[in-house]
């Protein structure tokens, strides 16, 4: 009996690659899963990370195979000669492989999207990112798709995989100049930021182009029995337009994400100290509050320009002097299960409480030395600023009872707690303007 | 001459140049670059990294592999010693080619970054391609040998304790693994010598497959 066939290479050309694809995104997506909550933002840009490394060349590759299989001119599935010959084909077979792919990086993506609906403390899937790299699959397919059909063989996919892995990491390999036009990036909008529409956009667009292009040649090139020949002026046009828009950004440096203008926050105020965080990192108050605590009793008091300390999801972090006056920004981490995790924020807060911000302004070219030797020995104000929140810090870590790593340093040469406190008490303006001239 | 001529045309030695030219423009354009493998299932196990030019140069032996397989398969049955030995060496040239792009950038890497150990794993994974596409057919065989590369890779970056027992070097090593290339290159050329480039086993395979 002769019967229609939709698909004449049988199930593995499509499902090995398929299951492939979803075990890897999968395997990418596992480092997150100890967490003891997600956060969407992260989710989202998930989908333009890791997991596109192995299902761009997969699928291209997976794709290359099948057109080179399938689309020989001597294979009675698209004769030149037929009816259903070039854009009928190819709408066929890549719509399959499309769609089969696509499916499976969601089918891959899905455990960690469906672990962050349950467990996310705010907002929700940030569509571009998601759209993003659901497109990049689809375009990596088409333009394995094309390489199959010029090729003729099905000998061209082994090199299609590593040139997708190649092109996928050109990001990571030039230090992100192809970033739009590259999905893969590490530097997507983060919590509290929202992505910048003209770069992502634009990212968008080109994906499309290159989709739209790549499987209209391949229509055009079935629809006769020789595979190459003189590109016709609307075909060069394409190709011109392909390289264009793929080498303009190049040399700009432009921004994926900006801050979002009024990001959620949950603030509570606590000993005279305003505490916020982004609502994303709501369990993270208390501890960001139990951290804060040793810091600003080794402080003595609640000074002028620490009298809030925010989450700096919350602040502009790219934009220095973004802050305000009152605030000592905190950055923060979710990691499950660390027994010194009060070690980082006490850090920040300890730079923050001696003045780092007004050091940072004051003195735009200062270079910290990168020896803490080197650092007390030094006379510079913003050395000496950085001497004090060793001390801080050091005091806090002792106070917490954590494993001494801070207060090995040491700061202020053994000087007696009190006299310290005294000394930061009638130094307290010269803290805020980062002005110190002397030592305790 | 006229027969040397024909026998490398038929076997698209032209053609395995250019790709070679090709395909060593991208590895030294691409050097120093590497893929990081990592489940993340084990904490404590290393990514495997997996350099570019090993990878192009595992890629460009399956490559050499299907351009130079026999394609007058019936005709040099006929062929005495001289086929075979036809065959010894074209598989030799597959092996060997490889090696330029897996050593074309050496010289740009920072002098502590010991790669000499790209050429025995060169070596094993191209004697392992071409053993496989006389025994079982070049597009099997080569399908075989990507998949048990990055196998490889995975079972390195999912047991911390195999890369001993692994028949190649892994990334920051400081010695290649030279006895499994040389086994598995002479069991190579052996095959490629009894069965003139391609088993009949793996001839009915293909020829039933209409590839």
């Amino acid at each position: 009996m002769i019967r229609p066939s939709r698909w004449p290479l049988g199930w593995l050309p499509l499902l090995l690659p398929a299951i492939s694809i979803a075990l890897a995104v999968f395997s990418q997506t596992l480092e997150t899963f100890s967490w003891p909550y997600q956060v969407w933002a992260r989710t989202s840009q998930l989908f333009v990370s890791e997991p596109l490394i192995f299902a761009v060349p997969l699928s291209a590759a997976a794709a290359a195979y099948a057109a080179g299989r399938l689309t020989g001119p001597d294979r009675i599935t698209n004769l030149a000669s037929s009816l259903r010959s070039g854009a009928p084909v190819v709408i066929r077979q890549l719509g399959s492989l499309g769609c089969v792919f696509t499916a499976s990086y969601v089918l891959g993506m899905l455990p960690l999207v469906v672990l962050t609906t349950l467990t996310a403390h705010a907002g929700g899937p940030s569509p571009l990112p998601v759209l993003t790299g659901l497109l990049s699959v689809l375009t990596a397919t088409a333009v394995g798709y094309f390489a199959g059909v010029l090729a003729t063989t099905a000998w061209i996919a082994p090199l299609v995989l590593v040139l997708g892995f190649l092109v996928i990491q050109l990001n990571m390999a030039s230090q992100g100049s192809f970033r739009e036009v590259i999905p893969l990036t590490y530097d997507g909008a983060g919590v509290g930021q929202v992505a910048n529409l003209p770069v992502v956009g634009y990212r968008l667009a080109f994906l499309l182009l290159v989709t739209t292009v790549t499987s209209l040649l391949a229509s055009r090139a079935l629809a006769r029995s020789r595979r190459w020949k003189i590109p016709s002026w609307s075909t060069a046009g394409m190709i011109v337009l392909v390289l264009v828009m793929s080498l303009a950004p190049l040399g700009t440096d432009p921004r994926l994400a900006k801050a979002a203008s009024e990001p959620p926050r949950t603030c509570r105020t606590e000993a005279g100290v305003r505490y916020c965080v982004h609502q994303a990192h709501r369990p993270e108050l208390d501890e960001l509050i139990t951290a804060a605590e040793p810091v600003y009793q080794a402080y003595g008091n609640v000074p002028a320009h620490g009298e809030q300390v925010w989450d700096s999801a919350l602040l502009d972090g790219s934009r220095a002097g973004s802050t305000p006056d009152d605030v000592v920004s905190v950055g923060i981490r979710i990691r499950a299960g660390r027994t010194d995790s009060m070690r980082s924020p006490q850090r920040q807060l300890a730079y923050g409480l001696a003045g780092s911000t007004s050091c940072a302004i004051r003195f735009p070219e200062h270079v910290q030395p990168s020896m803490a030797r080197a650092v007390l020995e030094s006379r510079h104000p913003a050395d000496i600023a950085t001497e004090l929140s060793y001390w801080l810090a050091g005091r806090a870590e002792q106070t917490s009872g954590l494993r001494p790593r801070t207060s090995d340093i040491p700061a202020f040469d053994g000087v007696p707690p009190q006299e310290v406190r005294t000394w930061i008490a009638s130094h307290e303006r010269r803290i805020t303007e980062c002005a110190l001239d002397s030592r305790p | 001459m006229t027969t040397v001529r024909l026998v490398l045309l038929a076997r698209r030695v032209p053609l395995l140049l250019a790709l070679l030219v090709a395909v060593t423009g991208v590895s030294y354009t691409f050097y120093r670059t590497a893929i990081n493998v990592d489940l993340g299932v084990n904490p404590f196990a290393q990514p495997h990294k997996i350099p570019t030019p090993e990878l192009i140069a595992v890629v460009t032996g399956v490559l050499a592999s299907a351009v130079l397989r026999p394609r007058c398969w019936e005709w040099e049955r006929l062929g005495g010693i001289r086929v075979r030995v036809l065959a010894v060496v074209l598989a030799a040239a597959a092996i060997a080619l490889p090696v330029l792009p897996a050593l074309v950038g050496e010289h740009t890497m920072p002098t502590d970054v010991e790669l000499g150990w790209i050429l025995p794993n060169t070596l094993t994974m191209g004697g392992f391609t071409l053993l496989l596409s006389a025994l079982v057919g070049p597009p099997l065989g080569g399908a075989v040998s990507i998949t048990g590369y990055f196998a490889l890779a995975l079972t390195d970056n999912l047991f911390t304790d195999a890369e001993p027992y692994l028949p190649l070097a892994v990334y920051p090593a400081q010695h290649g693994k030279w006895l499994p290339a040389l086994c598995l290159v002479s069991t190579a050329l052996v095959a490629h010598f009894v069965t003139r480039g391609l088993s009949s086993w793996a001839y009915r395979l293909e020829s039933n497959s209409g590839t």
